[in-house]
């Protein structure tokens, strides 16, 4: 059986193409000039790394969808902000860190973790292979959250370098140093969760 | 064995291995340096291991309920803004009258800005010497300081209010910007978001007068002109932001309203769900 495919859902809003095909920038361009049923495609593109952006940060997986919609609402609020030619995932993550700021400060005092979330193992993987993940996942909490974020930033949501200095306001060379300072201590804690042994 | 001072060169490299960054021409000789230590350095090895270990974790996939909630939303906007205005201010409609428009109102945000930047100088040349004709600078008063600081207030204010009369809605968006700092101690840039908040034909701007205001809902009158505000309302989305301002400020004066558009079934189910779901939060009960 088939999945519906993505496009078929982005139509029920639409009565124009979404223009699928451009790249993030245009589609924006496209939403700040009035085709707002084009965010869609930017939706597909980006909610996905966006929930696990927040997810991986700690929060939790109500708060986390909470905050793709918050994200989305935003872009849409301050779609004629929005200036062309620029990198829409920058201006996306600002965005997206300044909901999450918003939400924490709303809901200071609650505990944000979510001791539900767990990996996700794919059925038929090894042992051990869940049980690394599993290290890995726990290594990636213990770091503190700057140094998590930036490797949120690079890892997976297919961010430059030049991106997340832009984002985070300090040079790409500041950026590289900060990767490399989170790996050395994401393999520190790494190896101490693997020697202690972890239930 | 690799030794400490390679792999401080490597530090300077690896995040560029990991990006692809070195996956040129030009840095082919870095690459093949860099592959070389890795494999001496058990270090630098296991990083760059773990690099590609963490590519690989599995990522959570969305419920597809949030997809329906995103249609929603988007939907409620795109009713936002096809929504009529209840009241607003008409612009000219002839051609000859959009020029004179563009021509007398578009230049307003530049001169603002002009004059905002004239006062500053002026403002610095009389503190630094213009001011020395007459009296040393020692002899500036906290009075004269004062005025001045008045008077740049008189020019922010001017340029903030100039902006929320523009006709392009990226215009009015930046007055609603400029406003926040005035918002605490200015009751006529306070009326002014008022107005946009009820009669501007954006529901972006609405919004962002909604951002501006409820920043500073400690004010009594501002609060109550937010509740007021919400009878001007034909967009479901600025509907709702309001509804989300009265979660946030705890307006109990705001609970009548919010228990009426709970059960009224002439609003957005959406507006309904939201106003039901505040009423049901700890702070109000």
């Amino acid at each position: 059986m088939t999945s519906v495919a993505p496009i078929t859902m982005m139509q029920r809003t639409t009565s124009l193409p979404a223009r699928p095909d451009g790249d993030d920038d245009a589609v924006m361009c496209a939403v700040r000039d009035g085709e707002v049923h084009a965010l869609s495609t930017l939706y597909e593109r980006h909610q996905r790394a966006l929930l696990n952006y927040f997810l991986r940060l700690g929060t939790t997986r109500a708060n986390a969808e909470d905050l793709v919609q918050e994200v989305f609402m935003r872009i849409l609020k301050y779609r004629a902000t929005y200036r062309g030619g620029s990198r829409f995932i920058t201006w996306m993550y600002y965005i997206a860190r300044n909901a999450r700021l918003d939400q924490l400060h709303k809901r200071r005092g609650e505990s944000e973790w979510d001791d539900a979330y767990a990996p996700a193992v794919l059925p038929g993987d090894a042992a051990q292979a869940q049980q690394e993940q599993r290290l890995l996942e726990m290594a990636m909490a213990r770091l503190p959250e700057e140094k998590r974020e930036i490797l949120l930033l690079s890892r997976y949501q297919e961010m430059k370098y030049d991106d997340i200095a832009a984002l985070l306001g300090c040079e790409p060379g500041t950026v590289k140093v900060r990767v490399h300072r989170a790996m050395r201590e994401l393999r520190d804690a790494y190896q101490f969760l693997a020697h202690r042994g972890v239930q | 064995m690799s030794n400490h001072n390679e792999c401080e060169s490597a530090a300077a490299l690896l995040p560029d291995l990991w990006s692809g960054q070195l996956d040129t021409p030009e840095r082919s000789s870095d690459r093949l340096w860099l592959l070389a230590h890795i494999q001496a350095c058990a270090e630098c090895a296991g990083m760059t291991e773990l690099w590609h270990r963490l590519g690989g974790l599995p990522l959570v996939e969305p419920d597809p309920r949030q997809r329906q909630r995103f249609d929603q939303m988007l939907d409620a906007y795109q009713a936002g803004i096809a929504a009529p205005v209840t009241a607003g201010r008409t612009l000219p409609r002839t051609p000859a009258a959009a020029a004179w428009k563009q021509l007398f109102w578009h230049p307003l945000p530049a001169m603002a800005a002009v004059l905002l930047v004239a006062v500053g100088l002026g403002a610095g040349w009389w503190l630094r010497g213009g001011a020395a004709a007459t009296s040393r600078p020692a002899d500036i008063t906290s009075q004269q300081v004062a005025e001045l600081r008045q008077q740049v207030q008189a020019t922010q204010q001017l340029a903030v209010l100039s902006l929320l009369r523009q006709s392009s809605p990226s215009d009015r968006l930046q007055g609603v910007s400029y406003s926040t700092p005035l918002v605490a101690s200015d009751p006529e840039v306070v009326d002014a978001l008022m107005r946009s908040l009820k009669y501007d034909s954006s529901p972006d701007v609405r919004l962002a007068a909604i951002d501006a205001l409820t920043s500073h809902a400690g004010q009594p009158d501002i609060r109550s002109g937010l509740v007021q505000s919400f009878s001007y309302q034909k967009s479901p989305l600025v509907q709702i932001a309001l509804v989300d301002s009265f979660a946030e400020t705890r307006d109990q004066q705001a609970r009548p309203l919010l228990q009426r558009i709970s059960k009224d079934t002439a609003f957005n189910p959406e507006v309904r769900q939201r106003a039901a779901w505040v009423l049901a939060q700890p702070a109000w009960n």
